[in-house]
């Protein structure tokens, strides 16, 4: 790619300059935090009783609604970095969300990953980032790859 | 991972692109002039906006699951077809051209995805 830089940063202001990477480290975290609620609270979800006790379980359970206040969080941060960074520039870095997520899968739920496997993310991350680093990129991402990360 | 599980995430994408698709048309019939909350009470009341954010509901309720369900480590990468759906979406039903680069990201999107749903064997 003709264009590796990270993010267009004021590198001439310090002050927003930390204040833009603490942003996307707090970004980060909070999306990766998501998901980690997200798959605790899932494994508490079974379908087997019906649509109607499966609602009414999630209505009453505290970590969904933890991940649904974090889900919205990271929307909220998300929003606030693209105030500040062009969405083609910003964009491109929500591919560390996917190594991140991948780091507390490992180390958090102990998966096993196979060469296949990292092969996979890495060309996934190899295509977010030159889908994202297109010229014109319109996406109004709210966060997640979601989840994977997302988001999504 | 079971069928069911594949279906669901399989849901969560197109709802996913569903949404996006949803509220670019919806943002894009509510016009120029709108400021403040008028602007805002345009947005609620849009159909197309009501209908993505009813998508974007589902879609967490059903991500919750699946990720629930499944390994972290497949799932989460794989979301990323909602980027190569949201290409799509903009070329069939918003008339949005994509450039070479973006249509190379998401033939490899794709094919990353392909490997990761392969690794579980």
């Amino acid at each position: 790619m003709a264009d590796p830089a990270p993010v267009a940063l004021p590198a001439t202001r310090p002050k927003a300059l930390q204040a833009a990477i603490w942003g996307w480290i707090l970004f980060v975290a909070v999306e990766t935090a998501t998901q980690v609620v997200f798959k605790l609270a899932g494994a508490t979800l079974d379908d087997s009783a019906g649509p109607a006790a499966l609602v009414r379980h999630a209505l009453s359970t505290p970590i969904v609604f933890l991940g649904f206040g974090l889900y919205f969080l990271g929307f909220l941060i998300w929003i606030t970095i693209l105030k500040d960074v062009d969405l083609g520039r910003a964009f491109p870095m929500t591919a560390t969300i996917y190594l991140a997520t991948l780091a507390a899968a490992v180390f958090l739920f102990h998966e096993h990953l196979n060469p296949t496997r990292i092969a996979g993310v890495l060309v996934i991350i190899a295509g977010v980032v030159t889908l994202a680093s297109d010229e014109d990129t319109h996406r109004p991402e709210t966060g997640a790859p979601e989840k994977a990360v997302i988001e999504g | 991972m079971s069928a069911f599980v594949w279906l669901l995430f399989a849901l969560t994408v197109v709802l996913d692109v569903f949404g996006q698709t949803a509220f670019k048309l919806g943002l894009g019939r509510l016009g120029d002039d709108l400021s403040g909350l008028a602007f805002w009470r345009a947005v609620a009341t849009s159909p197309w906006v009501l209908a993505g954010f009813a998508g974007y509901c589902v879609e967490a309720v059903s991500w919750m699951y699946v990720v629930g369900h499944a390994p972290l480590s497949v799932v989460g990468p794989m979301a990323a077809m909602s980027y190569v759906g949201a290409v799509l979406a903009g070329r069939l039903f918003l008339g949005e051209t994509a450039g070479r680069r973006r249509w190379i990201g998401a033939g490899l999107v794709t094919i990353g995805a392909g490997l990761v749903g392969a690794s579980l064997g």
